[in-house]
């Protein structure tokens, strides 16, 4: 059941009018302007026990995605593919609005948002992960992390997620004599990655459009579209969230910014995956 | 008066809206919470029956919560007594605080056991509502004349349109019922029925026919209809009794 | 060829269930059906049937999840076990989970909360079968039973599916369609307003074919409003037909 929250925090009347006021001059509340991003930092392969990871910053937001490659069963109906499970936790030490416990609707929805740009962009060659079609398969864990909610945290895990697939690496696995998958020494290659995918945010407050909103400019936001891309412009996939509504005019212009705002993401991407792996 | 601040209405009178139908352009009065206004326009908010008069719109929603006003006459159950109150319920989303000093007992014999004698849980009461703000529960009273505990007779819950409909325009059925059985019917506010002062049979004669009109299309029922049907139910009734 | 291979519309631009690209299933819509909720809707659009009741305003417990200047909106989009081709668990899914959200928040888009402050208002929305358009054709109930119960709103909700087969954009795509499409975009508004309250898209599109199916949806979505209009006006009519008669 989705219930209304009743424990945002309160955003100061005053502090929504600052906002809005600083808006129609072409500023906002950390200096921005209305299309500029946040400074986004990436590490690769921050955890050296996953096969692939990345540590994401866009400003104060942080986010950690792990991957684990791991033998699994494959789906009924896609019997020759391997499989990518995208989950996502709002670990209770990165704000004081996450709980312990199992992930409320937002992780949900977050992972659902990242998951489904990789599935129906087929980002990801699957059919490489069937070790032995029907049977055997291998299943790509990419456990997204939020340490730090500073807002924002859909366009930093899909940084994150993107940035960690592109550097995982398969590890070795054989079939042994019982027909199990046992991991061996050192690794089989890298996952291939057939297209990139991303995803940027614009949020409406009152009638302009901002890129990657801080918590704040979340919370007093009309409503957030989150769109992912391909690099070649190709929309795959759109979220409309919070609860007030947009017009076709907004939508078109949210679209062109959020295309704006990808650009600059793929560009971080490209210089970080290029950097060598981190020792 | 000039022109150019007349409303331009898009409804006549007694037409049926739904929320988001445009009701008017201009400068309009209104007093209902179920009409909203965006620039110069007002909707609709509910499905409801508007009623114009010289360019004023009222409008009455067909179904509803019962939120509580002051003066008006509610039927209430004891749901808890406190230390110097009683939490009623009164078939609305607010629960109603009948305080002691409302009642006839004097604030100093406030005693849960005092107050628990007077009124227990499950106490069926006849109140006023003398304030309400929708921040804090409705406050009640019974102080005035008619109102207390409700000792004899039944109380039965209608639809809040069926009610509406009987309290304000066609009072006519409820008095049709009351002098065909033989039983005092009071309407309350909150879309509650006491039905007293008869023989049983006939109550519950009273409550059949008042049930039979608490549809949506109520209207399709008439006088006469209601008076034919208690006089064919009463024959039988007679018939097996005798 | 769609991701299973299926040939999903043919050279005519007919669909497999005889459709053209734009046009809907045949739709029907029912309200009041339920004797407890305060309000009720069924509706199916061809053989999705979603069956949507509200229960409130009513006092919220406990209290301490009430807001003090509006009420709370407690949203389920849940999927009878029976509903789909294989028995769904009844447990939520990470699905459900998606959807009450989101459903939620288009509801807190036209629902005047403020009026019923400390209250909750609560949408049970049921889906008794599944063919494609569940949470369009859940919104378009959900906001009819809202009506019914008498819940303050700034407009009727309707939604529609949009999505993509064989590479030609479709009108309220059935589950084939949408298993085996390239994309599946549900939208919903509030018609008479002009504003978008659900916008979501899964599968891929160019910016013109996004464009397009957006188009494709509003006027459709439009088509669906006068058919709830209808509803709730036959619901209402006969009543003051007889009063103005007098």
């Amino acid at each position: 059941m989705s219930v209304t929250p009743s424990t945002y925090p309160l955003v100061p009347k005053i502090q929504k009018d600052t906002i809005l006021s600083l808006l129609e001059v072409g500023k906002r509340a950390d200096g921005r302007g209305l299309e500029d991003i946040r400074k986004v930092k990436i590490i690769p392969n921050y955890i050296e026990k996953s096969d692939g990871s990345a540590l994401v910053n866009i400003g104060d937001t942080v986010v950690l995605v792990g991957v684990k490659v791991e033998p699994g069963t494959p789906y009924p109906d896609l019997p020759d593919e391997g499989i990518l499970m995208v989950n996502a936790e709002f670990v209770p030490l990165a704000s004081p609005l996450f709980e312990p416990g199992p992930p409320d609707e937002n992780a949900y929805e977050l992972a659902r948002i990242i998951d489904r740009s990789f599935r129906e962009t087929k980002s990801i060659d699957l059919k490489e992960l069937a070790v032995q079609p029907g049977q055997k398969v291998l299943v790509v864990w990419n456990d997204i992390y939020v340490l730090n909610h500073s807002g924002n945290l859909i366009d930093a895990s899909a940084i994150a997620t993107l940035v960690a697939l592109a550097r995982t690496k398969i590890p070795n696995y054989e079939m042994n004599e019982e027909g199990y998958l046992v991991k061996k020494e050192g690794y089989k290659g890298t996952l291939k990655l057939t297209k990139k995918v991303i995803t940027a945010t614009v949020a409406k407050i009152g009638k302009y459009y901002v890129a990657d909103p801080t918590e704040e400019e979340e919370y007093v936001s009309d409503a957030r579209l989150s769109v992912s891309f391909t690099e070649d412009g190709t929309i795959a996939g759109m979220q409309k969230m919070g609860a007030g509504s947009l017009e076709e005019g907004d939508i078109d212009a949210m679209v062109d910014l959020a295309w704006k705002v990808s650009q600059k993401y793929f560009s971080e991407i490209s210089t970080a995956i290029g950097l060598p792996p981190q020792e | 008066m000039n022109e150019i601040s007349k409303p331009m209405l898009y409804v006549q009178q007694r037409d049926i809206v739904l929320p988001g139908d445009l009701i008017a352009e201009g400068k309009l009065e209104t007093t209902s919470i179920y009409v909203y206004k965006e620039g110069n326009r007002y909707y609709s908010s509910v499905v409801g029956m508007v009623e114009v008069k010289d360019d004023k719109i009222a409008l009455t929603p067909m179904e509803h919560a019962y939120i509580p006003r002051p003066n008006d006459m509610v039927i209430g159950l004891i749901t808890d007594v406190g230390p110097t109150y009683w939490e009623v319920d009164i078939n609305s989303p607010y629960e109603g605080q009948l305080p002691v000093g409302e009642t006839i007992l004097r604030q100093t014999q406030a005693t849960v056991d005092t107050l628990r004698k007077f009124l227990g849980i499950g106490d069926q009461v006849l109140l006023k509502v003398i304030a309400f703000d929708r921040l804090k529960d409705p406050v009640l009273s019974m102080r005035g004349k008619g109102l207390g505990k409700i000792t004899v007779g039944k109380v039965i819950e209608i639809s809040s349109m069926t009610a509406s409909i009987l309290l304000f325009r066609k009072r006519s059925l409820v008095e049709t019922i009351a002098k065909e059985t033989g039983t005092a019917i009071f309407v309350g506010n909150n879309a509650r029925i006491w039905i007293s002062g008869g023989e049983p049979l006939m109550e519950d004669l009273a409550i059949l026919a008042l049930k039979k009109i608490d549809t949506p299309d109520m209207s399709s029922i008439s006088i006469s209809d209601i008076v034919d049907y208690i006089r064919e139910e009463k024959a039988k009734r007679v018939k097996q009794n005798g | 060829m769609g991701k299973t291979g299926l040939k999903l519309i043919d050279e005519n631009g007919i669909r497999i269930d005889g459709r053209k690209p734009d046009q809907l299933r045949p739709i029907s819509m029912d309200v009041g059906v339920l004797k407890n909720a305060q309000g009720s809707a069924l509706v199916s659009y061809g053989k999705t049937t979603v069956l949507a009741a509200v229960y409130g305003p009513r006092e919220a417990l406990p209290r301490h999840m009430t807001l003090p200047d509006r009420a709370i909106l407690r949203v389920r989009y849940h999927m009878a076990p029976f509903s789909t081709t294989e028995r769904k668990s009844p447990a939520p899914t990470r699905r459900e989970v998606e959807l009450s959200k989101v459903i939620r928040e288009s509801l807190e888009a036209s629902v005047f909360t403020e009026l019923y402050p400390r209250t909750t208002i609560d949408i049970f929305i049921e889906v008794l079968q599944a063919d494609g358009g569940t949470r369009t054709t859940s919104l378009t109930a959900a906001s009819m039973a809202l009506a019914d119960a008498g819940i303050p709103m700034k407009d009727l909700i309707a939604g529609v599916a949009v999505g993509k087969v064989n590479g030609k954009l479709v009108l309220d795509i059935n589950e084939a369609e949408d298993s085996g499409g390239e994309a599946d975009m549900p939208v919903a508004m509030m018609p008479n307003l002009g504003k978008i309250v659900l916008l979501q898209l899964n599968g891929t599109l160019t910016r013109d074919e996004f464009k397009e199916a957006m188009k494709m949806s509003i006027k459709a979505i439009k088509e669906i409003y006068l058919i709830q209009k209808q509803t709730l006006r036959d619901k209402y009519a006969k009543m003051t037909e007889e009063e103005k008669e007098e």
